[in-house]
């Protein structure tokens, strides 16, 4: 346990950099975007998507922000001066990999969120103080739901369906992180590449194999596939496992790097 | 210390580098590691401090397989590699970071290595220039009192005065409980340090032998003329620079880079001598 906590101390000093860099230009980024999407026109001609922006930019800025703490954390080990350091720092593969993935999920996840909401609450708060703008309709069950246009982020319709993907910033870290002990250079390029491939590929396949299966077809069986909450589940499932898969990959990597 | 049974290594499969390989270091020596470019030298060394994995055999050091990376092992292992990596932070903050999983860090003794070796304590590893930099990383393994230290061309890069106080460092950094393995092109920089000299060649081991027994079997002497009983010479100004049998029990000083060239040239005439 001591030893686990010299080695993040240690690490700080690598990553520290890298991280509070990255940290720095999203907030730039996040800051810039509100600054220029939300202006006084905007406000007062009382437009209802105003903040529509913040959910692209969500997640677009945290899909960068994770991908490249992730990218950035095993990339040392691509160079043999530095990976001969690291090798050689007395401490077992197991805390070398508890280390990366405390920096790169536990730290810089929940610092991203806390970023995000803290930027969004410092303006929508602004707003809010001299501006108001909702809209109403009434249910099937006759129940009145009134929405409030300048609601923070994190309390709108949209970002609570976002919970849903929560898996997402776990994969993305996996994918990013096992990039970046996989490949020796170019780690960030060379993984989004990858992933982008991968996914092309897998939605074509998905989408022959699936027109193949079901073209000119009738459901009969049991309408278990037609409910989203199991669809969803099955996503969860899978994404979570390929997650999983990916550590582990990764970890044997770093178990197996030579120098 | 350590213990190498027949091992197997190679960066390409039809290009092996070691062959079977067999030898064993005793703690309480200063092995000195010598080889043509690409004999094996670096790997060696890497193979022992469990950096690369080997193809075959077994590796024995300090009673650990180098291959799982144990901290206990690790922790006793100082590594100076030939091309190195220092973060751009200050000294201070480096060993804040580094010298606490060393269990037997002397920081007493880091700060007198590093007033020998005139660097400042203050500094910053960035702004130094690279043979500091190689001195800073020499003071902090040995202050690490690690039992096993490797070096891989520790003079590269040191400039004349400091190679001496690299000598007398390493001299006095000698204890019955550490083995010191230093690999090396400039033999002349570990005259009078080394006590074993190591030489590879061929996918093994050429020669293993002390000092003290190298000097035993062989006389090194200038000569006028070669004859027969000469394993090797090399032309000099005033006639010829030569190893031979020392039948008569001659003391000599040894001459590594006349021994290096002479086995490496007529490794079948040195093969029964040291076998």
């Amino acid at each position: 346990m001591n030893r686990f906590g010299l080695l993040l101390k240690r690490q700080w000093l690598e990553f520290g950099k890298i991280y509070l860099i990255s940290f720095g230009v999203l907030l730039g980024v996040l800051i810039l975007f509100y600054k220029i999407n939300i202006t006084e026109d905007n406000l007062n001609s009382r437009y209802y998507n105003s903040l529509n922006f913040r959910h692209p930019l969500f997640l677009v800025t945290g899909f960068i922000f994770i991908s490249i703490t992730s990218s950035s954390y095993f990339m040392n080990l691509g160079q043999k001066p530095k990976a001969i350091i690291n090798i050689l720092i007395p401490a077992s593969t197991l805390e070398k990999f508890l280390t990366a993935m405390f920096y790169t999920l536990i730290v810089s996840i929940p610092s991203y969120l806390l970023c995000f909401y803290l930027v969004d609450a410092a303006f929508v708060s602004s707003i809010r103080d001299s501006h108001t703008l909702t809209s109403s309709y009434t249910d099937y069950d006759g129940k009145k739901i009134v929405i409030d246009h300048f609601a923070y982020f994190f309390s709108t319709e949209t970002a609570i369906q976002f919970r849903s993907f929560y898996y997402m910033p776990l994969l993305i870290n996996s994918i990013f992180l096992l990039g970046s002990i996989f490949f020796k250079n170019f780690h960030y390029v060379k993984t989004a590449i990858s992933l982008m491939v991968f996914v092309v590929l897998w939605i074509a396949s998905t989408i022959y194999v699936m027109s193949k299966l079901t073209d000119n077809t009738v459901w009969v069986g049991s309408p278990y596939w037609q409910d989203e909450t199991h669809i969803f589940f099955a996503t969860n499932l899978v994404a979570l496992c390929l997650t999983m898969i990916f550590w582990l990959i990764t970890f044997i990597r770093l178990k197996e790097k030579e120098a | 210390m350590i213990e190498i049974n027949n091992l197997n290594f190679g960066y390409s499969k039809h290009k092996p580098l070691f062959k079977n390989m067999s030898m064993r270091l005793s703690n309480g020596h200063i092995y000195g590691l010598l080889g043509k470019n690409g004999a094996g030298k670096s790997t060696l060394l890497k193979n022992l401090a469990g950096l690369v994995y080997p193809q075959g055999g077994q590796l024995d050091v300090m009673g650990f397989n180098p291959t799982k990376r144990q901290p206990a092992l690790l922790s006793q292992i100082c590594f100076i590699p030939e091309e190195f990596y220092l973060p751009p932070v200050k000294i201070d903050s480096y060993l804040k970071a580094n010298a606490p999983f060393y269990p037997n860090f002397d920081h007493q003794y880091l700060a007198t290595l590093l007033k020998e070796f005139d660097i400042p304590a203050s500094n910053k590893l960035i702004d130094m220039s690279y043979g500091q930099k190689k001195k800073f990383i020499i003071a902090f393994g040995l202050a690490t009192q690690a039992r096993l230290v490797i070096m891989d061309e520790p003079t590269n890069g040191l400039d004349i005065p400091s190679k001496a106080q690299f000598r007398k460092i390493m001299a006095s950094a000698l204890t019955d409980e550490r083995c010191i393995i230093i690999s090396t092109h400039q033999v002349r920089d570990l005259d009078n340090l080394i006590d074993t000299v190591i030489m590879l060649d061929e996918n093994d081991v050429a020669l293993k032998a002390s000092v003290e027994e190298i000097t035993t079997k062989l006389t090194f002497k200038k000569v006028k003329e070669i004859d027969e009983s000469i394993f090797y010479a090399e032309p000099s100004l005033s006639g010829y620079n030569a190893v031979m049998p020392n039948y008569h029990h001659e003391e000599s000083k040894l001459d590594m880079e006349l021994l290096f060239n002479a086995i490496l040239a007529e490794k079948t005439k040195f093969k029964p001598l040291f076998s």
